[in-house]
């Protein structure tokens, strides 16, 4: 091994080792983070406008982003998202964040939701019964309209 | 009457029987053939398949050239078209037959390009991808290798034993840090099999597919298969030290990704190649059956390199 090969080669252990230790994932070194949150559930929402038209919920930061990494690092901002500031799906705090962050978008909505995941009475995916709450950001009735959850 | 010559004419055309001499390779140096041939095919199909992704305000460097160049430049898609471009063409140099002794940067610009163009790609993902981890270090190596051993008309012929050892390195404390992480973020309980079924449920792309009806029809069934993934990452590296398991980790290994990639359709093909050529192919070769004391006692011998199309290291 010339003096050169072994420079490379300690430099190129010590990478391997360390990086992932102190970044986690820093390419090319990495983790291999994926998939090291089991977490086994996920909140989908679908959104609406007055005609019964569907929006995409990404444009109001409802869009759960489920990819089973924890402490995932973002190379680009994002925009911001319901679940980074509240763990319940309530009226009140999905008006709160609509009127916070996305003030601009189109109104009134109605924003349904429910949870799909797995059922350790089951032993199999189920999904909850479907939430809905009408938003207007005017509005002051912060009961939903259905709120019967199935147990997951 | 003429006299019929009986002597024969020196020539210096090549016999069929010297030209399959000529071809004939050492265990080893097909070995190393197969491995170069597999890496630059996958460098191939990664240099046409990356794209950029989120094309926005930077929030974290996600990758070591992240801190090397400057943030504006991670979001410049002529920069990374130009990279593209110049893999592109440092990858059909890398082939040429013949190489001149100033010609061996190539062996060094091409990979640094692959690194770079990927780097610019990762840096713009909003989620974590690692099709091109294994790829573009086994490049990088063999790159180091053909740079310092390559002579005029001497292309190196086999690996040697410590760009396999660091290779072998690479591959197995990546796969347990993956353990550990898994363990750091979701406990010892990580494979309890309902995640596995959730994401089954979620991501796969053949619903009607054996194995989607495997893994969503019974939880024991997906925890068995959870946690042999889970032990098989945690412990790969063992295999650094026992080169007898290196085919045991290499076979489950190879069994766990292609059922990602059956299910989920994530293409991890250099990881799958490359378990395969590192973990089980090259323990078939006596001459890798090297280990990190091996490895340590050469790093520290003095003396001259040795033959550069030899194995020893």
């Amino acid at each position: 091994m010339s003096f050169p090969t072994r420079i490379f080669s300690v430099g190129f252990l010590v990478c391997t080792t360390l990086v992932p230790l102190i970044f986690g994932d820093m390419y090319p070194f990495t983790m291999f983070p994926m998939y090291s949150d089991n977490r086994d559930f996920v909140h989908i929402f679908e959104i609406e406008n007055a005609d019964g038209e569907a929006l995409v919920p990404q444009d109001y930061g409802l869009a759960e982003i489920m990819l089973a990494v924890s402490d995932q690092r973002y190379g680009t901002h994002l925009r911001p998202r319901y679940f980074q500031h509240y763990d319940e799906i309530t009226q009140a705090n999905i008006e709160k964040f609509l009127s916070r962050f996305y003030p601009a978008q189109a109104y009134p909505i109605r924003v349904k939701s429910h949870r799909r995941g797995y059922s350790r009475i089951e032993q199999c995916i189920v999904d909850s019964d479907w939430q809905a709450f009408d938003i207007s950001l005017t509005t002051t009735d912060h009961s939903p309209t259905t709120t019967t959850r199935a147990k997951l | 009457m003429s006299r019929v010559a009986t002597h024969r004419v020196p020539t210096t055309a090549i016999s069929s029987s010297e030209l399959l001499q000529r071809w004939r390779l050492s265990a080893n140096e097909a070995a190393f053939q197969l491995l170069q041939a597999t890496v630059l095919v996958l460098v191939g199909w990664y240099t046409i398949d990356a794209s950029l992704d989120v094309m926005d305000a930077k929030a974290e460097r996600l990758s070591v050239l992240g801190y090397l160049f400057p943030e504006a430049a991670f979001t410049q898609h002529a920069l990374f078209v130009s990279l593209q471009c110049v893999t592109a063409i440092a990858f059909a140099l890398w082939m040429l037959p013949t190489i001149t002794q100033r010609g061996r940067v190539i062996f060094l610009l091409a990979p640094f390009a692959f690194l770079l163009m990927n780097s610019v790609a990762v840096e713009t993902h909003y989620f974590t991808r690692h099709q091109t981890h294994f790829c573009a270090v086994a490049f990088l190596l063999l790159g180091i290798v053909r740079f310092t051993n390559d002579r005029p008309g001497q292309p190196t012929r086999t690996l040697p034993q410590w760009a396999y050892f660091l290779l072998l390195y690479y591959i197995c404390v990546t796969y347990s840090y993956s353990g550990v992480a898994k363990i750091e973020n979701s406990g010892i309980g990580w494979g309890n099999g309902s995640s596995l079924m959730f994401w089954v449920d979620r991501w796969a792309e053949d619903r009607d597919s054996l194995l989607f009806r495997m893994i969503t029809g019974n939880v024991w069934i997906a925890m068995l298969m959870q946690n042999t993934a889970f032990l098989a990452e945690l412990f790969c590296a063992a295999a650094l030290f026992i080169p007898r398991l290196r085919p045991v980790f290499g076979a489950v290994l190879i069994g766990f990704h292609c059922s990602i990639e059956l299910l989920f359709g994530l293409g991890f093909y250099a990881n799958i190649m490359l378990d395969a050529i590192i973990l089980v192919g090259f323990w078939m070769l006596p001459d890798y059956q090297v280990t990190p004391r091996d490895f340590i006692r050469d790093l520290l011998a003095r003396g001259q390199p040795r033959d550069t199309t030899s194995t020893s290291m």
